[in-house]
């Protein structure tokens, strides 16, 4: 049962997904253990198989499609449930950058891993990150940037939460292809990681203090 | 030590297999040349003469060996129909892709001496070849049909689309090659030296199976194009292009620029047929100190220079818009210093 969810949300399969989805509602199997056992699952093998490099970004993309076709049918009945939401996470892509897929995958890697997340969406000016940080008041502020043309404006938005005493009211981590270690060091961000996979990792320590 | 030969020279000397004065030093000044010459970015990429004499003043500040005409990879898919808005300090936003609008039958090869930003290019090209151009090549950076394709679309979507469309997506790389190929006519003409580039191909975004499909053929159909001029054509191709480097050889490229991959590596297995280009992290020249930036430089010039075919001294990527000038200068020096092949 639920490993013919996990199977159509790694096969890539939308339309498989809702319908192993709903044979499992009809046989009055708990929401909550089908996102768990069943489309939580297939993403982390998903994630497992991009860290792998066996799967590249249209895969995820496609599996990512297949899980939400899934998720959507169950989103309701979840609401109210036992399930405990993780950390709250702002993420946004810096200004002058609209190359987003990137950010997408982590979040529905993020999502799948239970943490609530906030989508600033892309090209999100060095305010709109301050101001969604005092709105929101997340554990973690996520950036992304896919250029190193625009890189740059991560240490301004950290620079910003500085300046207004804010800094030590979240945990920022960075990512995209032009980002490393070094650099999020040099910008004083409390984390780096490379790809999705590896930010829910990155996360889980962070969050476990 | 001075340097004897012009860079044009020495890049001669380079792609006949013969060793120049010292390294080739080329990292990829593209709109950080606004920043030398202290101008919105706004007015580096709209206008042509601007574009130029920011890259003039680029190299009177740093000496290096090139000059790089480039804002960013959408201008053919904008001439194409993608609508882009013009930042005043940033580089230009994709904003409505082409294909939202129309479908691909419908989207015309451009004019490049009229469509959107294409004359900026060509005038700038021609107003750095006619100050500079008996002396330093004028690269004139080329997107790749992949790359073009993807501009022309919403990204997502069109990634999607390389899975579960394929003949939309060899229509639309078919398209964006006509585009290339008009684009470089005009470009040669101008005086310019195609470079290709081609950083949506890279493994960082899509599988080596997507990349022989989609993008090997279209950027091999491309080179073959530019060697009837009997140009030596460089390909590009930022982020990991660790699983596609034995594929990299059969673009026919002469010259390989790489970003994310191993330099040694790399030497080993292309340095027998093509000339390698890279690679040093940019973000180092963002974030680091010149002194180290000195360091890193040395051992990567060192370590590769005696390749086979010879070997550019670049940056992997395009140096950053705001990098310390001093770390720009680090990188050149200890490229030219180190990277002396004359006795």
């Amino acid at each position: 049962m639920f490993d013919s969810i996990k199977q159509a949300v790694i096969e890539m399969d939308d339309e498989k997904t809702k319908e192993s989805v709903s044979i499992a509602l009809k046989e009055k199997v708990d929401p909550v253990e089908i996102l768990e056992k069943g489309l939580i699952a297939g993403m982390q093998e998903v994630a497992d198989l991009f860290a792998r490099k066996e799967y590249y970004v249209p895969e995820v993309l496609l599996c990512s499609e297949a899980f939400y076709a899934g998720f959507d049918k169950i989103k309701q009945l979840i609401k109210g449930s036992s399930r405990k939401p993780g950390a709250k996470i702002v993420f946004g892509v810096v200004e002058g950058d609209i190359h987003d897929i990137g950010k997408n995958i982590v979040k529905v890697m993020l999502e799948a891993a239970g943490y609530e997340v906030i989508d600033l969406g892309r090209d999100v000016p060095v305010l709109e990150f301050v101001k969604a940080v005092e709105r929101e008041k997340p554990d973690i502020l996520a950036i992304s940037s896919l250029m190193t043309t625009t890189m740059t404006h991560m240490g301004e938005i950290i620079l910003e939460l500085e300046k207004r005493n804010m800094r030590n009211a979240v945990k920022v981590i960075i990512g995209g292809a032009p980002v490393n270690e070094e650099f999020a060091a040099s910008v004083k961000a409390d984390g780096y990681s490379p790809d999705g996979p590896s930010a829910v990792k990155l996360i889980e320590k962070i969050v476990s203090g | 030590m001075t340097d004897i030969l012009t860079p044009r020279e020495r890049f001669g000397l380079l792609v006949i297999d013969e060793k120049p004065d010292r390294c080739n030093t080329i990292p990829l000044i593209t709109s950080h040349a606004a920043s030398v010459r202290g101008m919105k970015l706004r007015d580096y990429y709209t206008n042509g003469e601007n574009m130029a004499r920011a890259q003039i003043a680029a190299i009177e500040k740093y000496g290096h060996d090139a000059i790089s005409i480039f804002s960013e990879v959408g201008i053919i898919a904008e001439a194409m129909g993608t609508e882009f808005d013009y930042p005043e300090n940033d580089l230009p936003i994709q904003r409505i892709p082409a294909l939202e609008k129309k479908d691909i039958n419908d989207i015309e090869i451009p004019v490049p001496t009229s469509d959107a930003r294409l004359p900026v290019y060509l005038e700038a090209i021609e107003y750095a070849y006619d100050a500079l151009g008996d002396r330093v090549p004028i690269l004139a950076y080329i997107p790749a049909p992949f790359t073009t394709g993807m501009m022309l679309s919403e990204p997502n979507r069109f990634l999607i689309q390389t899975i579960k469309e394929p003949d939309h997506v060899k229509a639309v790389m078919e398209k964006s090659l006509a585009a290339a190929i008009e684009l470089c006519y005009h470009a040669i003409d101008a005086g310019g030296l195609p470079i290709i580039v081609d950083p949506l191909a890279s493994s960082s975004v899509i599988s080596p199976r997507a990349y022989r499909q989609y993008a090997l053929p279209y950027e091999r159909k491309l080179v073959d194009f530019l060697h009837r001029y009997d140009l030596d054509v460089i390909l590009h191709i930022c982020g990991d292009t660790t699983p596609i480097l034995d594929l990299l050889k059969e673009t026919h490229a002469d010259l390989i620029s790489i970003d994310r991959v191993d330099l040694t590596d790399t030497i080993k297995k292309l340095s027998s047929t093509v000339r390698v280009i890279g690679n040093y992290d940019t973000s180092l020249l963002a974030f680091s100190s010149p002194e180290e930036i000195a360091s890193g430089v040395r051992d990567m010039v060192k370590l590769s220079m005696q390749a086979p075919k010879g070997y550019i001294a670049a940056t992997g990527c395009e140096v950053p818009i705001h990098a310390p000038f001093d770390n720009v200068m680090a990188f050149i020096n200890a490229a030219k210093e180190n990277g002396w092949y004359w006795d």
